[in-house]
């Protein structure tokens, strides 16, 4: 919306409001990805990223370097989603760090694009079969029974095929990344 | 990394780029709404840092102690010692509040939960908030426009509103004392009349919305302590006057209302209980009128904020706070401030008729001054600050850089305890000069020196 703060009120607050718009466009989208490569789902990646993002305009973090305020919200988003974690915490600490690690490597300057052009390249390579069973899973949200009855495969067979796929992908981008 | 993290973390990964790629998952545009979950919270008075944080922490435990030894002393209790000048409890400070996109949402909350901002809510969605028993605040705002991947706002094609009637179905909740509402222009007012009626709700502030003359008549004659109509429209004359006939009201801003006429806005002079009072960004002398991303029209600008209306609003007895950011007004306006006894804040921001004449008739009173972005920040003007003696926290961020003599002649004689010089060009010698001067320095973001 249109916040309260895109009033004409006065300088200041436009300002600081401009300038916390700049910093929420910039960084928004590479934390998202970071939340979602972690295993957060869409939904709690979508009130993680906004979390974070307030924090880091409330402890005014706009005035810093990009990569220091990129890696402040990403230390905050962890925190964040440790404090939903207490069953599990010593799991998903270990989780993220494994995650930072690789963000760090392959996305950190930016914020997942080229992975994803990676992924375009190695589903381009792909047999249309494979193609196809990952458009209807992921696109379409068919279920496992519906991918079994279409490949004409038991619904075993359709886990061991997706299982393959993905470490088939995973291999690729990561060749492709080197 | 063992072997089993760093696999679980690329298979996650993968998950993530499956999904974006062949599952039309994009990343959310979160802009409006972390910048209107930033607005409902208050201005900080300084800025904290990790290392002031423990002297804050420190203080507050002192300043505790005290009204508590105070309360013991004088037999009053805590509660009524936060606002020694009227007795009233404080408005509403906005903590955290829950984030809500939809019924499901609102219905996962904890039943002690206190506040709430709800994007995007319909009919609905808003009978769910009844559950909420302790309910104290409440902001509501309409998503009306969207970026697609960073690109430019384009308006929504179909923003979520909600209407009077399903609104209405909040007037149980007993426990509620502020209320926000922005950009729902769906809502016409006999549901929110009965809201506020039914609640006993103290502060409402309606944000881009349509509010009528006959609907500020209704509201007026309620308890209302705190009307704030920011950037709202379609009231005039006998809405404002309905407002200064209001019994209660201690608080009103008409921030960004920019197709107010002078002769509306010096109706205030009426209300008298008046302690707080922001006609910043108002006429078509603002700077930023014209840039707004309101679902309604823009109206054509009014005469605004001038001289004549501060020499209405100048005499109220109880008028603490002023802002008249971005007003048409002069030495001439300014010099009515000077009688006052009560005026503490003054916000005088980007108002670039404002000369040493004028500055030497700010009233005595004056405790915070906001001079930001001012043009022509001489160090005449400077001196004629040197008679403020209760001016403790001082705004001149943006300005033209002034003489650093000046500004330290000033400091030592009004015993700084804030100054704002964010938007300064200042070499590191005149930073570290500077940061001796006042007990907090917000340097803010300053140009790179060529």
């Amino acid at each position: 919306m249109p916040a309260f703060s895109h009033q004409p009120h006065g300088p200041s607050l436009l300002a600081k409001d401009m300038e916390a718009s700049a910093f929420v466009r910039k960084h928004q989208t590479a934390l998202w990805r970071f939340l979602r490569s972690v295993g957060c789902d869409a939904a709690l990646a979508d009130e993680l990223t906004q979390d974070a993002l307030l924090v880091a305009l409330r402890r005014e973090v706009t005035t810093r370097e990009e990569r220091t305020a990129a890696a402040f919200l990403r230390t905050t988003a962890r925190n964040l989603w440790l404090k939903r974690r207490h069953a599990d915490r010593r799991r998903a600490e270990q989780l993220f760090d494994a995650a930072e690690q690789l963000w760090q490597t392959d996305a950190s300057t930016d914020g997942g694009n080229a992975l994803l052009d990676a992924l375009d390249q190695c589903l381009a390579e792909l047999p249309e079969r494979s193609t196809t069973a990952l458009m209807r899973a992921y696109r379409d949200g068919a279920s496992r029974g519906e991918l079994a009855t279409e490949l004409d495969l038991s619904e075993h067979g359709v886990r061991n095929m997706m299982h393959r796929l993905r470490n088939a992908l995973r291999e690729c981008i990561e060749r492709r990344m080197q | 990394m063992t072997q089993a993290n760093d696999d679980a973390a690329k298979d996650a990964r993968m998950e993530w780029l499956l999904r974006e790629r062949i599952g039309n998952e994009t990343p959310p545009d979160l802009e409006h709404a972390v910048l209107a979950q930033l607005q409902t919270e208050p201005t900080p008075v300084a800025i904290p840092n990790r290392n002031n944080r423990l002297l804050v922490a420190a203080i507050v435990v002192i300043g505790v102690a005290a009204v508590f030894a105070v309360s013991q002393i004088t037999g009053d209790t805590p509660a009524a010692v936060s606002n020694p000048q009227q007795g009233e409890p404080e408005f509403v400070t906005w903590q955290d509040p829950a984030l809500v996109r939809s019924r499901q949402d609102i219905e996962a909350l904890p039943a002690d939960t206190k506040q709430v901002f709800g994007i995007n809510l319909d009919n609905d969605a808003l009978p769910a908030l009844l559950r909420l028993r302790k309910l104290e605040a409440i902001a509501l705002t309409v998503s009306t426009f969207e970026a697609k991947r960073g690109g430019p706002l384009k308006p929504k094609t179909d923003p979520v509103y909600f209407t009077d009637e399903g609104f209405e179905r909040l007037a149980s909740m007993s426990s509620l004392r502020a209320l926000v509402l922005e950009g729902h222009i769906k809502l016409k007012g006999h549901g929110l009349v009965r809201v506020v009626k039914d609640t006993g709700l103290r502060e409402l502030t309606l944000t881009s919305m349509a509010v009528t003359d006959k609907l500020l008549a209704e509201l007026a004659q309620l308890p209302l302590q705190a009307l704030r109509l920011h950037g709202s429209q379609e009231f005039g004359d006998a809405g404002i006057k309905a407002i200064a006939a209001s019994k209660t009201l201690r608080e009103v801003s008409l921030r960004g209302c920019t197709h107010l006429e002078q002769e509306w806005i010096a109706n205030l002079a009426n209300l008298k209980s008046l302690e707080t009072l922001n006609l910043s960004g108002i006429g078509s002398h603002t700077l930023f009128s014209g840039i707004r991303l309101s679902p309604l029209p823009e109206p054509t600008p009014g005469s605004g904020v001038t001289d004549r209306v501060v020499r209405a609003v100048a005499p109220l007895p109880k008028l603490r706070s002023l802002d008249l950011g971005s007003a048409d007004v002069t030495d001439k306006g300014i010099a009515a401030l000077k009688e006052s006894r009560s005026l503490r804040q003054l916000g005088l921001q980007s108002i670039t008729e404002l000369t040493a004449a004028g500055a030497h008739c700010l009233p005595n009173s004056l405790t915070s001054l906001n001079l930001l972005g001012h043009r022509d920040l001489d160090s005449q003007l400077l001196k004629a600050l040197l008679g403020r003696p209760n001016l403790t926290d001082l705004n001149l961020g943006w300005c033209r850089n002034p003489s650093l003599d000046a500004i330290e002649q000033l400091c030592k004689a009004a015993h700084l305890r804030t100054l704002n010089v964010s938007g300064w060009k200042l070499t590191d010698a005149e930073r570290d000069r500077l940061s001796k001067l006042a007990a907090q320095i917000n340097f803010g973001k300053q140009p790179k020196r060529r």
